[in-house]
C-alpha cells in the first residue's frame, strides 16, 4: 500500500465510509503495519484535538449590540427617504421637479393627439366625416322619393 | 406557539411573515456557533463577534432572499464565510502594511500579540489549542475554511459543498489534503502526534 492509499484508507475509516469487510481488513492491517498505525494515530489525534478546541462564545451584550446595528440600519434607511422628501418640500429640488413634471405633461399631450395608433384623436375626425356622408345619403334618398313632376319644379326653380 | 421546538427553517419562515420573536430565536441559536466559526478565521474575539453580528444583520435585512429549497444553516454559513473571507483579506493587507513599517522590536511584538490575547487555555489534549490555531492560520485559505467547517463546526460534506459552491468530491479530497497538511505543519512545530 503506498502513501496515498494510506491517506485515503485512514480518512475513509475515520469517516465510517468502509464496508464491514474493508473495516476488518483495515483493522488487521493497522495491527501489522507500524507505518499505517503511526499515520492513523496522528490524524486521529489531530481530529480529536480540533474537536476539543475551546469554543469561543458570544458575549452577554451580543443581542444588545446586534439590535443597535439593526436600529442604525433602519434609521439610516428612514433618514435617506426622509431627507429626499425634505429636500422636495424645502424646494431644493423644486426647479428640477417642475421642469420634469411640465415635460411629462407635454409629452403625454403630444403622444395622445399625434400618435397614429391612438384612436381617440382620429375617431373625432372619422365621426365628423361619417356624419357628412350620412347627410349626403339622406339628400339622395329625398331626391329619389320625388316624382318626375316635382323634379321638374325643382329644376325650374 | 413554542418556538423552541421549531426548526431553523420554520423560524425563518415565521420571521418572513413578520414574527420578530422568531428572529430572536434564530440569534440565540446561532450567535455562539457563528462567533466560534469566525473566531477560527480572525483569531480575534471582538472581530469575530462583530462579524457574527454582521452575519445576523444580513439575515435580518435579506430575510426574504431565503428560499426553502436550502437548509437555513447553509445559508447562514455562506454569509458568514463570505464575510470572513473579506475580513481576512483586510487583515492580511493591514498586516503587510503595518509590519513592514515597524522596527524590529515592534515586529516581534505584533507577531506574538495573538498568542498573548488568546483566551485558549491548555486542554487535556495531545495538541494545544494555541498551536492548532497557529497552524490553522498558516494553512491556505481553501484548506483552512474546509477544516473549520468540517472538523470544528461539524457540518456535513453536503452542506460544505453548498456553502463553498464546490462539488462533493472536491470537498472530500480537499478535507483529506487539508488534514494531512495540518499534520505536516504541526510536526514542523515539533508536536509529537502519537
Amino acid at each position: 500500500m503506498n502513501c496515498n492509499n494510506y491517506e485515503d484508507k485512514i480518512i475513509s475509516y475515520i469517516e465510517n465510509e468502509l464496508t464491514d469487510e474493508e473495516k476488518a481488513q483495515f483493522k488487521s492491517e493497522l495491527d501489522s503495519n507500524t507505518d499505517l498505525r503511526e499515520q492513523y494515530d496522528e490524524i486521529r489525534n489531530i481530529l480529536i484535538s480540533l474537536n476539543k478546541m475551546p469554543k469561543a462564545e458570544a458575549s452577554s451584550d451580543f443581542m444588545v449590540k446586534l439590535n443597535l446595528k439593526i436600529d442604525n440600519h433602519e434609521s439610516s434607511l428612514t433618514d435617506k427617504i426622509g431627507l429626499f422628501f425634505n429636500k422636495i418640500i424645502n424646494y431644493d429640488y423644486f426647479p428640477q421637479l417642475s421642469v420634469g413634471v411640465v415635460s411629462l405633461v407635454c409629452l403625454f399631450i403630444v403622444t395622445y393627439f399625434w400618435n397614429p395608433n391612438n384612436n381617440s384623436g382620429s375617431q373625432i375626425m372619422l365621426s365628423n366625416s361619417s356624419s357628412v356622408v350620412d347627410s349626403i345619403d339622406h339628400e339622395i334618398a329625398n331626391l329619389d322619393s320625388l316624382d318626375d313632376q316635382d323634379a321638374l319644379i325643382i329644376l325650374d326653380k | 406557539m413554542d418556538k423552541i421546538s421549531l426548526t431553523d427553517e420554520e423560524l425563518i419562515l415565521a420571521f418572513q411573515d413578520g414574527d420578530r420573536d422568531a428572529f430572536n430565536h434564530i440569534v440565540e441559536r446561532y450567535k455562539d456557533k457563528l462567533t466560534n466559526f469566525l473566531y477560527r478565521f480572525t483569531y480575534d474575539i471582538d472581530a469575530a463577534q462583530d462579524l457574527a453580528q454582521d452575519t445576523l444583520l444580513k439575515v435580518y435585512i435579506n430575510k426574504d432572499s431565503y428560499k426553502e429549497i436550502a437548509k437555513f444553516s447553509t445559508w447562514v454559513y455562506t454569509i458568514a464565510s463570505n464575510l470572513a473571507k473579506t475580513e481576512l483579506r483586510k487583515i492580511k493587507r493591514r498586516k503587510t502594511y503595518t509590519i513592514s513599517d515597524l522596527s524590529t522590536d515592534d515586529r516581534e511584538f505584533v507577531l506574538h500579540r495573538s498568542d498573548i490575547e488568546s483566551f485558549e487555555d491548555e486542554e487535556d489534549t495531545l495538541v494545544s489549542g494555541k498551536i492548532l490555531q497557529k497552524c490553522l492560520n498558516v494553512l491556505d485559505d481553501e484548506f483552512k475554511n474546509i477544516i473549520i467547517l468540517r472538523d470544528i463546526q461539524e457540518l456535513s460534506y453536503d452542506e460544505i459543498s453548498k456553502i463553498l459552491k464546490i462539488p462533493l468530491g472536491t470537498v472530500k479530497s480537499r478535507i483529506n489534503r487539508g488534514r494531512f497538511k495540518l499534520k505536516d505543519l504541526l510536526k514542523k512545530e515539533g508536536v509529537v502526534l502519537y
